[in-house]
């Protein structure tokens, strides 16, 4: 069942992958607080956002999972980038990557108040090679 | 006694017992006071490293022969002198003085033997370059003839390289490979000869690139060391051919490491070699150690320290690359050229000597936007080349001619400069390869902005690695004006205070602001103030890179994930 709630965190995504990072002001509460790879407030999870872009421009968020308790949606989702540039120290390698993330997201009177983000940070850095242990992507 | 002690010295020379033979000599001085002693302690000096003695003694033993009316023996000592003023310490004039000084004695000697012939090496040594090849050809009949397989040793070695510079290739190499053959045979009575051989052979193996034209011989000598004293020509813990040419050349100078992109090493070598040079007059006989440090000052971006070091040599020959490569650094490629142009003046018949000063002149040439002269050059060294074969020339000439085609608009240029870099890297000089890919990277970015991101990266990098801080600048800005945060390789945690560094280690883990604001005791305030420090000063953009970062570069102890949070209270 489709709600306020899950809308706001669909439209989160589809700003994302349309690298309109600083338009989740549309969604999002200005008092926002984050955790984890968020940040700690709204200009946090916009640069780290960003922070995601630069590295990989195409980067592309696939919601697979979207379950909602009360006001608390939980998310996976599968992005999708290209190595384009410098990421940690590693340089370009124009690799694709493909790795899984986790968002839990607490949405008040239609606006994000609270999110908490991980991503398979391991996965990320076996795919552009920077593990002495990584297959080829 | 003295007799006694005296064949004792003597046997200890040959067996290369330096130590004993100059405590025999020594002692047979003290108890007659001969010529023979007096020279057979000179040469026990000299192979105990101490040349300035060597000489003094060998000069005073010298006179004492004449004194004895031993003519014969003085001329041989005379032009032993005569050699090393000149190759050793660089002193001609005290040179041509041995050398008129034998010159006499030998035209009044009935029985000179092979005499002459070292007469003619040493005065061929005295024209810059040996112009006259002739004279070995006529040394090696005498060497033959006498059976002064020293001689012939030398003779052999010299002629070769005097043929190799004129590009004659193969005869010289030929030449050399046989001085080498005699000279690990054990034919040669003086190991000093072994060395000559093997210092000539190094010194045309870094002309031509060649590793390969010593390696086999390395390896020989090592074998063969138990069975033939070479005393400290070859260190004995040494047990594989590299390891014996990087301390052959390395108890000289550090120029081997400069080709090898080894900076650091080449820099304690290079500052030792030039520091002796200075203190002792000693200079090493294949490479000019002021050249080779300015041009390793000017690799490191120290231009002033470049500058003071050079001062004096400017007009040496052998200094004129490390001169322009000051002047190109400094921006003022017309004076390189100028410089470049009028030492190649002087190396006219001598095409592989001239052959690095050409590279660079098209470098300086193209810096002077003077097209036609590069284009010249480029031919010049496309010919050399040509004859040559080697690895590394070919790289050069496809690494000019890759420049020349970028100038012209030709698209040629970038399979040109890819060619050069991949020949570079196989050739072994990877300071080379690294500049070869940022003159690519500057001619694909038009075209390809990635691919030049990547091969500047890849440069970069390599430039950091080995130290070439004035080409890692450079590449830098080059990054830079593409919109590429560069000097990744350059971020390390040592940047961080020992705060900052738990931060990361905590952050690395997946704990959140107030985690590690719990963990170490401080407000969640704090511990965010720490985040925002640590992606300021390593350049990240996010506290994931920042953990991405941790991953990589924190020490494993620091990163692990040894230390699991008890809770996980991400969204309260």
């Amino acid at each position: 069942m489709e709600t306020i709630e899950k809308g706001v965190v669909r439209r989160m995504y589809e700003l994302i992958n349309l690298g309109r990072v600083d338009d989740l002001d549309e969604i999002c509460s200005p008092d926002l607080k984050g955790h984890a790879g968020a940040g700690a407030d709204l200009s946090e999870l916009k640069s780290s956002l960003n922070g995601f872009r630069e590295p990989f421009p195409d980067l592309t968020a696939d919601v697979r999972h979207l379950v909602q308790e009360d006001d608390v949606i939980s998310t996976w989702v599968t992005y999708t980038a290209t190595h384009e540039r410098d990421f940690a120290g590693v340089p370009a390698s124009g690799r694709r990557v493909k790795f899984a993330a986790w968002d839990l997201v607490r949405v008040r009177e239609g606006r994000i108040v609270e999110i908490t983000q991980y991503c398979d940070l391991f996965t990320i850095m076996s795919q552009i090679g920077a593990l002495p242990t990584s297959a080829p992507a | 006694m003295g007799e006694d002690q005296l064949a004792a010295g003597t046997s200890a020379l040959v067996s290369g017992d330096w130590a004993a033979a100059r405590e025999a000599f020594a002692a047979s001085w003290a108890a007659a006071a001969s010529a023979a002693a007096l020279d057979g302690l000179g040469q026990a000096l000299w192979w105990l490293d101490e040349p300035s003695a060597a000489l003094e003694t060998r000069s005073r033993a010298f006179a004492l022969f004449r004194r004895d009316g031993a003519d014969r023996s003085a001329a041989a000592v005379a032009l032993w002198l005569a050699r090393e003023y000149r190759n050793l310490l660089g002193r001609h004039a005290m040179a041509e003085g041995w050398l008129a000084r034998s010159r006499s004695l030998l035209e009044d000697l009935e029985d000179p033997g092979s005499l002459p012939g070292w007469l003619l090496v040493a005065e061929s040594e005295a024209v810059d370059l040996g112009s006259d090849g002739e004279r070995f050809s006529h040394s090696l009949t005498i060497a033959r003839r006498h059976r002064d397989t020293d001689l012939e040793i030398v003779a052999l070695a010299r002629r070769g390289a005097w043929r190799i510079a004129r590009g004659a290739v193969s005869e010289g190499t030929s030449d050399l490979h046989e001085a080498m053959a005699a000279a690990t045979a054990g034919e040669g009575r003086n190991v000093q000869y072994v060395g000559e051989a093997l210092c000539t052979l190094l010194e045309v193996a870094g002309w031509l690139g060649d590793p390969g034209l010593v390696e086999e011989w390395a390896q020989l000598l090592v074998d063969f060391r138990a069975a033939y004293a070479f005393g400290p020509l070859i260190p004995f813990e040494n047990t594989s051919a590299a390891d014996l040419i990087s301390a052959f050349c390395t108890s000289c100078c550090g120029g081997i490491y400069l080709v090898t992109g080894r900076l650091d090493a080449a820099e304690e070598q290079l500052v030792r070699g030039v520091h002796r040079m200075t203190t002792s007059g000693l200079r090493p006989r294949c490479l000019h150690p002021v050249a080779q440090l300015g041009e390793l000052r000017v690799l490191q971006g120290r231009l002033e320290e470049a500058e003071a070091t050079l001062t004096g040599f400017e007009q040496d020959r052998e200094c004129a690359v490390a001169v322009a490569s000051l002047d190109l650094s400094r921006g003022r490629p017309s004076h390189a050229v100028e410089v470049l142009t009028s030492t190649l003046m002087t190396l006219q018949d001598a095409a592989v000597l001239a052959f690095p000063l050409q590279v660079q002149l098209v470098d300086a040439a193209l810096a002077a936007q003077n097209v036609e002269l590069a284009r010249t050059m480029v031919a010049a060294i496309a010919a050399t080349a040509a004859v040559t074969g080697t690895t590394l020339h070919r790289a050069q000439v496809s690494q000019a001619q890759g420049r020349l085609a970028f100038v012209d608009g030709d698209p040629r240029s970038e399979t040109l400069l890819h060619s050069a870099a991949r020949d570079f890297a196989e050739a072994g000089a990877p300071l080379q390869a690294a500049r070869t890919r940022v003159a690519l990277a500057r001619v694909v970015v038009g075209r390809d902005r990635g691919l030049a991101v990547t091969e500047a990266r890849s440069a970069l990098n390599a430039f950091e690695r080995m130290g070439a801080a004035a080409d890692a600048d450079r590449t830098a800005a080059f990054l830079r004006d593409l919109g590429d945060r560069a000097r990744t390789t350059a971020r390390t945690v040592d940047v961080l205070s020992g705060r900052e560094q738990q931060v990361l280690a905590l952050l690395a883990q997946g704990f959140t602001n107030a985690e590690i604001a719990e963990r170490l005791v401080i407000s969640v305030k704090t511990a965010g103030h720490h985040v925002s420090n640590i992606l300021l000063k390593l350049g990240l953009r996010s506290r994931t890179e920042a953990a991405a970062f941790a991953l990589l570069r924190l020490p494993r102890h620091e990163a692990g994930p040894s230390h699991q949070p008890t809770t996980r209270r991400g969204s309260e």
